[in-house]
């Protein structure tokens, strides 16, 4: 879809005109994406680490399960950002290896209205039943009557992972815990059951705390009644002894994902495949590179390295890095009997009325399946990028899946490369890695998130046999503070220029460090009064990185910590752009102004390895 | 009852089943479709159902992604029902004069459009065409389009139809029926006794029979006999736009 962005960018381009640089706004928590839905069609959750998402979720006659303005927020970010226009089944087509049945069910019975199931609340043991509408219209004798209700349809459930990141420090011959970052990982899911003949189908998209989203389809109910005379070949023997064989069959679910990253007009689709190179001085050297997909494309892998991503090339991240989310398949199958099925993915531009992936229902489109949209489509730049990925499963059926079939799932992800500079679960003692730490940072010492002054000598430089009974604690010190607050003239900072602060409970008289986060660039010291309170004015440095960051006090004394998220922009010299955020790309100084950044980081860097030393 | 004349219906079917070419339209009873059961888990609350009034002057609207009210459907409803781009001699099912309701839901395009888009999907038997008529609440207008082949997924109204179709058709259901008396007892006689789900038709390659339904609008359907078995249902598919039961393989 065309994006405001694009004239933000184009005035952006005019503005500077006659100059080397080119400014490009970064959208960094400028406009928050749009969400037009109210009430319980809203899904907003916010997790333990900072990670919220929104969207819009309905259920279509048709499509079932459908999202739109999918967006989720970093933790650190005060707004939002797009990840998905929309997404949902736009087919699930079904054919039999006997070679007598095909069918699709999406666009030929639909998973909504009269065939989604009503959910008890055995069945959503640990969330929350959602009502969802049905609708009947009959026509007789002229005679037009609707009738509606509704039924508890749709689970929205917290789900966990354990494991979600784990790193030890642990010295030589010791058993001690010395800094554990180790966290289970958050997420929700939200599901609905639709029965189309024998099978009952579970859409489930789930969504986790470090930006990732899973699409799972789920087949139970019952094997086809129909489709019990295959043979040896193209079926299995159930039940007793080889007399009936059941019909091997495929569940060619086709998702469409109508990407919208960060609300950029102009997104990218790569194709990254990696391949041996020449000897290294121990094995081969491999070489990954990617290949841009530039027009309208049908797409399978060249072998099992292969992947993709979707990229924003003008959205980049703390670090520079484009924002991109790239697509995990634990395993499709992909049927080779059918055209439509044969692309692992299908990209195409955002057409309004390709609306599903084959026996396109949209009278408005001549076309009417993937094949035929890139077809007409295959000279077009690809720029707005819509996914049709074809998550498939080859149906061998077992004893085992007599009835109730026991539930099998197909499913697939996509997951942030470079949204944020970090993953989102980026605990605050290993928040100043970011890049090569050159060996100069040590969170065994000193967690990382306390900057300046150091409040606690440590006991040894040695590594000790002994486990040390006090002392160390077993957790890094938490970031939040006892009570300790911080509030700011502005959240809109800018490079260079002086900002007011003002916050409490800290210690009478300490002196209150304060940094920006997450890689730490020190701001200035205030001092606490005698009362614990703070005010005060700091120029943020020319060198601090564009964007959503964090802005932290700690007091040397009491450790207490407050901190307050904040956006920052380049110097006001820019104008109009200063308050939406801008980012230099191009250009021939700027190299020379990156080499000046990573200068300052480094210094920065040493000056508190200097302090530690 | 009394249908329009439609000249544009095909009376010459290959496939006929035996018996069942053109079945006496009288012997099928009308009147209004029964609700299905709702279908799912006992033990959850499902509303009642109730009757949605007619609404011709717009009504309060949600947001531009909220599902639709009562109110807002039946506005959509009336807004695409109406639209003078609609042929004259437009019928439903039952060869009524008036457009078949396929279905109602908010649109899936343009996600951040401001106004409130509402696709209700038409059919015309006259014709053989699916109207989607895009509504728009916020503006009260609608943009239609319509093309023939397109078959989207029979409403609930037209597999109630086709099943009246489909057991007023002595030689085509006998063999349904003699199954289900054998399975549960008794006579078939309503489709209140089993449970059906009704899909689109079309032909492909895989199939022996039917090639009418690339133009017609085609049924298929599949019987369970609640606490029973499925009833062998693959012989058939029921053509609405001709009223008849045509036999495939
Ligand atoms: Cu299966």
């Amino acid at each position: 879809m065309q994006k405001i962005i694009r004239t933000v960018a184009l005035a952006a381009a005019a503005l500077t005109v006659g100059s080397a640089l080119a400014l490009v706004p970064t959208s960094a928590a400028t406009a928050a994406p749009p969400v037009s839905c109210s009430g319980e069609a809203l899904v907003e959750k916010t997790f333990d680490n900072g990670t919220a998402w929104q969207m819009c979720w309905r259920v279509d006659s048709k499509k079932g399960l459908t999202l739109e303005q999918v967006n989720v927020k970093a933790p650190g970010e005060d707004s939002y950002r797009r990840v998905l226009e929309s997404a949902y089944l736009s087919q699930l087509h079904v054919p039999y290896d006997t070679g007598k049945n095909v069918w699709n069910d999406i666009t030929s019975y639909g998973f909504g209205n009269q065939y989604l199931q009503k959910l008890s609340s055995a069945e959503c043991t640990t969330g929350a039943l959602k009502d969802v509408a049905q609708s009947w219209t009959s026509t007789r004798e002229g005679v037009t009557t609707t009738r509606m209700r509704t039924i508890p349809a749709l689970c929205v459930t917290d789900t966990s992972r354990d494991l979600a990141y784990r790193s030890h420090e642990q010295s030589w011959g010791s058993i001690d815990d010395k800094p554990l970052f180790a966290s289970s990982g958050q997420g929700f899911s939200l599901q609905i059951v639709s029965k189309v003949d024998w099978y009952e189908y579970a859409t489930k998209v789930e969504f986790t705390d470090e930006g990732a989203i899973t699409f799972d389809l789920g087949a139970t109910g019952d094997v086809s009644y129909e489709d019990m005379d295959a043979d040896s070949t193209t079926g299995w023997p159930i039940g007793e002894g080889q007399t009936a064989y059941a019909a091997s069959h495929w569940h060619n679910a086709i998702w469409r994902l109508d990407f919208g990253l960060d609300g950029q007009g102009n997104q990218a689709v790569e194709q990254y495949d990696s391949g041996l190179g020449e000897q290294g001085t121990r094995v081969k050297l491999m070489h990954t590179s990617p290949k841009t997909i530039s027009n309208p494309a049908n797409l399978a892998p060249v072998n099992d390295l292969t992947w993709w991503r979707v990229v924003a090339p003008d959205s980049l991240n703390a670090d520079g890095h484009a924002r991109s989310y790239e697509f995990v398949f634990p395993g499709s199958q992909l049927y080779q009997g059918d055209p439509v099925t044969q692309p692992l993915l299908t990209f195409t531009n955002y057409n309004a009325c390709q609306e599903y992936a084959t026996s396109n229902l949209n009278p408005a489109c001549a076309d009417r399946n993937v094949i035929q949209y890139v077809a007409s489509s295959a000279d077009q730049a690809l720029t707005d990028p819509v996914a049709w990925v074809n998550s498939g499963f080859h149906h061998v059926v077992r004893d085992e899946d007599q009835s109730p079939m026991q539930t099998h799932w197909q499913s697939f992800s996509i997951m942030p490369r470079d949204w944020t500079s970090q993953s989102m679960s980026t605990p605050d003692g290993r928040s100043c890695i970011n890049g090569d730490p050159g060996g100069e940072i040590h969170t065994d010492e000193s967690p990382c998130e306390v900057v300046g002054p150091e409040p606690e000598p440590e006991p040894s430089t040695e590594p000790t046999v002994e486990p040390s009974p006090s002392a160390e604690p077993s957790s890094p010190p938490a970031g939040g503070g006892e009570g300790a607050t911080l509030a700011l003239g502005s959240t809109k900072l800018i490079r260079g220029e002086s900002f007011t602060l003002s916050g409490g409970g800290f210690a009478a008289g300490e002196d209150v460090a304060v940094t920006l986060h997450s890689d730490p660039i020190s701001v200035g010291t205030l001092k606490a009064d005698g009362v614990g309170e703070l005010s005060g004015t700091l120029t943020l440095p020319a060198t601090a990185p564009l964007g959503a960051h964090t802005l932290r006090a700690v007091g040397s004394d009491s450790g207490r910590s407050a901190e307050a998220a904040v956006t920052v922009s380049g110097a006001s010299g820019a104008g109009a752009l200063a308050n939406t955020g801008g980012t230099i790309v191009g250009g021939s100084i700027l190299g020379g102004i990156l080499l000046l950044v990573v200068g300052a980081l480094l210094l920065v860097k040493r000056r508190r390895a200097a302090v530690h030393a | 009852m009394h249908f329009s004349p439609n000249s544009t219906k095909r009376k010459a079917l290959p496939y006929v089943v035996v018996g069942g070419g053109v079945v006496a339209a009288a012997a099928i009873v009308g009147g209004f479709l029964a609700i299905p059961a709702v279908s799912g888990s006992t033990g959850a609350v499902a509303s009642t159902t109730e009757e949605v009034a007619v609404v011709t002057e717009r009504p309060a609207l949600g947001a531009a992604r909220d599902p639709l009210s009562q109110d807002e459907l039946s506005y959509a409803l009336h807004l695409a029902t109406t639209d003078p781009a609609l042929p004259e001699n437009i019928t439903s099912v039952d060869g009524s004069e008036a457009p078949q309701v396929l279905s109602v839901d908010v649109t899936t395009r343009d996600v951040d459009a401001s106004d409130r888009f509402v696709d209700v999907v038409l059919y015309d038997y006259t014709s053989n065409r699916t109207f989607m008529q895009a509504v728009n609440l916020t503006a009260a207008t609608v943009s239609g389009s319509s093309r023939e082949g397109v078959q989207p997924p029979p409403s609930a109204d037209e597999v109630d139809y086709a099943f009246r179709v489909f057991l007023a058709d002595a030689t085509a259901s006998a063999g349904v029926r003699a199954e289900y008396t054998s399975v549960a007892g008794g006579e078939l006689s309503s489709i209140d006794q089993l449970g059906v789900s009704g899909g689109a038709f079309s032909p492909d390659a895989s199939t022996v029979g039917g090639d009418v339904c690339q133009v017609d609008r085609c049924v298929e359907m599949q019987f369970r006999v609640p606490g029973g078995g499925y009833l062998d249902t693959s012989s058939f598919v029921v053509d609405l736009s001709n009223r008849t039961v045509i036999g495939i393989q």
